[in-house]
């Protein structure tokens, strides 16, 4: 749900990018980075190890133009994916939620499928109780936020493999 | 860095650190890489949980070093948070081969933050001394990641419990 600043006349929305370690979250913003006109775009900020993981979080801040005369900003984030990064991922969550009374962030899902010993996407997708489970895990519960507010993200790959 | 560089890396590191920790009067010194994989753990750690300060750790570090790129206010120093009891010390510093590591040291009444930076720097010239980390550190394989990171944790776990 986007917050809207009517004094100023913009409309600004957060989205954060959640899902499993190398499933494309970092990949998807970099790929809006790069389609994205010069203009409409800021630098994107990428906390990555030397091995481009992310470490704590990148951020991409957009420009979208105007609807009915408010200009739109859309912010971009994605969490880490390794387990070994949950205090961070928490961390980037908490900010986002619980320092919004207003406003709740829209949740992107970002799911790819690896290998046949993970659970399948098709499990994953049928069951809101596996978000509902990971976002409850690090002490953070949707209870504000409706299901209508996550959304999901099937990587590229994933439509080909399973066509 | 895999399993078996850590292991020479954190055999190297091992001295410098006790004597830090002798020296500074910390209570825990933690040193980390950029990716928050422990290289060498020394003191009382008990009821802390190490990784998580070692992640934690890193992010600061790659939020403090973005904040001051984006600022232009060049190389970060250090972070320094006096609580009421204990006090945290976040330091970076850069080895030979352009590699970054970060120190983190807690410490209470017994030290203070003059004496940790003092024994700090005298730590980063011994480690940069060191033929074992003259050189660029070796970087893990991206598939083995995650067990790179935790080879970490596990040394660090299983020194402490020898320790006690």
């Amino acid at each position: 749900m986007p917050r809207v600043h009517y004094a100023a006349r913009e409309i600004v929305c957060k989205i954060v990018y959640y899902g499993p370690a190398r499933s494309g979250k970092t990949t998807n913003l970099q790929w809006l980075h790069r389609a994205m006109p010069e203009d409409r775009r800021s630098e994107m900020v990428s906390l990555a190890t030397e091995n481009d993981r992310t470490l704590f979080f990148d951020y991409l801040p957009l420009d979208l133009g105007e609807i009915s005369g408010f200009r739109t900003r859309f912010q971009l984030y994605t969490v880490p994916g390794q387990v070994y990064y949950n205090a961070t991922r928490k961390l980037v969550l908490r900010i986002f939620i619980k320092n919004n009374f207003t406003v709740s962030p829209q949740i992107l899902i970002v799911i790819r499928e690896f290998s046949s010993d993970r659970p399948s996407l098709k499990h994953i997708i049928n069951s809101k109780s596996v978000i509902y489970k990971a976002t409850g895990a690090y002490g953070i519960y949707l209870t504000n936020i409706r299901f209508d507010d996550l959304a999901m993200l099937l990587d590229e790959s994933i439509k080909d493999k399973n066509n | 860095m895999k399993r078996e560089d850590l292991q020479r890396v954190a055999g190297a590191l091992e001295d410098p650190m006790r004597q830090f920790v002798r020296e500074s009067r910390v209570r825990t010194a933690i040193l980390v890489n950029r990716s928050g994989q422990i290289l060498a753990h020394h003191g009382f750690s008990r009821g802390l949980d190490v990784t998580n300060v070692a992640a934690l750790s890193a992010a600061a570090h790659a939020s403090a070093h973005a904040l001051a790129q984006i600022t232009g206010a060049g190389h970060w120093m250090h972070l320094h948070h006096a609580g009421q009891e204990q006090q945290l010390f976040l330091a970076p510093f850069a080895l030979r081969g352009g590699d970054e590591l970060v120190m983190v040291a807690i410490f209470d009444q017994d030290s203070t933050l003059g004496l940790v930076q003092l024994f700090f720097d005298r730590l980063t010239e011994a480690i940069l001394a060191m033929p074992e980390l003259g050189g660029k550190l070796p970087t893990g394989d991206v598939n083995a990641f995650e067990d790179d990171l935790g080879a970490g944790v596990e040394r660090a776990l299983s020194e402490n419990r020898e320790e006690r």
